[in-house]
């Protein structure tokens, strides 16, 4: 069946007359207080329907009690085929989905540059930092972003094309001596390309960027956290027209703290081998902050 | 403090400057490309240099002609 027109029903038999901003599926969440819809809002449409899932799932059930079919009896994920039916985008189960909520900062800078993550005086670079957590919390949260400080003393903009940047879960509580490019010395799980494109690189001394992620990460509220981010620009920048601007992007900056080893680094002018080169770890992290 | 005139005419013997100054209040940075010389070339000359002023290297690298270092005080 439509699933634009399964979805107004669903939303009528909540009382709900309109949709909002001319969605239905946000007059829904909206009606539930701005949550996303999850099992127990679907428990509680089938309860007010009188339905039961004695014979199937939840969504079987609120379709019987609404004189609906599935087809096949399956739920398919995606864009539906005709007589399908497509499950809102909702979290995993079990993952909250708090939105415009900024996180604690994670990382230790200070006020100079003899640390950085991202060394652009060289064509290719690869970090990665842990967020722990002990400083995490054990709620599961859905990631939407994140937000870090850099600096870049010389007027303008610098722009590097090709970079992409993981989340990942992570057993370990710090990096070992020397870290796999690919992490695959590391006991990670669910690594995921969060976002990828261009990096825009603008005056700052420091500034705070913010990446708003094309894919969001459920955090399991378990494990730590691992971001890897990866700089394929194949480029390099210096400044000759600025006594003091500066050669370089810093991604983070400052003194090395009591981060231990909780970041790795590897920055070279070739093409890195993911599979074979390996990175060193550092004590320090960038000024970090998730956007849930 | 450093000479950056004299350390220039020392390096210009090895290759084309492309950037040779201070880079931030903390550090000193060169770059040099179509460098024909070997890096103890390129070391001795900022051991007399750079080193006095920023004692710590905190890169040198020397790729296809192209080096590049970044000291720090």
């Amino acid at each position: 069946m439509d699933n634009g027109i399964w979805i107004e029903e669903w939303a009528k038999s909540l009382g709900i007359t309109e949709p909002v901003n001319g969605t239905w599926i946000e007059a829904i969440r909206q009606h539930y207080g701005g949550e996303d819809v999850n099992g127990t809002h679907l428990m509680t449409i089938l309860n007010q329907m009188g339905g039961d899932i004695s014979n199937g799932t939840m969504i079987e059930g609120i379709m019987n009690a609404m004189g609906r079919s599935i087809r096949n009896g399956s739920i398919p994920a995606g864009i539906g085929n005709s007589g399908d039916i497509t499950i809102p985008p909702t979290p995993p189960v079990g993952c909250t989905d708090i939105q415009d909520v900024i996180s604690n900062n994670y990382g230790n800078y200070g006020t100079t540059a003899l640390y950085y993550m991202i060394y652009k005086l060289y064509n290719y670079n690869r970090t990665g930092w842990i967020l722990l957590n002990e400083e995490l919390g054990t709620e599961e949260l859905q990631i939407r972003g994140i937000e870090f400080e850099y600096r870049k003393l010389s007027s303008g903009t610098v722009s590097f094309d090709n970079q992409k940047l993981y989340l990942g879960h992570i057993q370990e509580n710090a990096f070992p001596s020397l870290v796999n490019l690919d992490l695959s010395n590391l006991n990670v799980s669910d690594l995921t390309l969060v976002w990828e494109g261009t990096a825009d690189w603008e005056y700052g001394n420091p500034v705070n960027q913010t990446i708003n992620f094309d894919n969001t990460f459920c955090y399991n509220g378990t494990d730590n956290i691992v971001i890897l981010w990866v700089d394929d620009s194949g480029a390099y920048t210096y400044s000759t027209f600025n006594i003091r601007g500066n050669a370089s992007v810093y991604l983070g900056y400052g003194l090395g703290g009591d981060d231990i080893y909780l970041s790795f680094r590897f920055y070279q002018d070739a093409v890195p081998n993911d599979e074979t080169d390996t990175g060193t770890r550092y004590n320090y992290r960038p000024n970090t902050k998730l956007l849930y | 403090m450093v000479n950056r005139e004299e350390l220039v005419t020392k390096l210009e013997v090895y290759g084309t400057v492309l950037f040779c100054d201070e880079n931030t209040d903390e550090s000193y940075l060169i770059v040099m490309e179509n460098w024909t010389g070997t890096i103890d070339n390129f070391v001795d000359i900022v051991s007399v240099e750079i080193i006095p002023t920023y004692p710590e290297t905190i890169t040198l690298t020397l790729v296809e002609g192209v080096i590049k270092s970044e000291f720090v005080k």
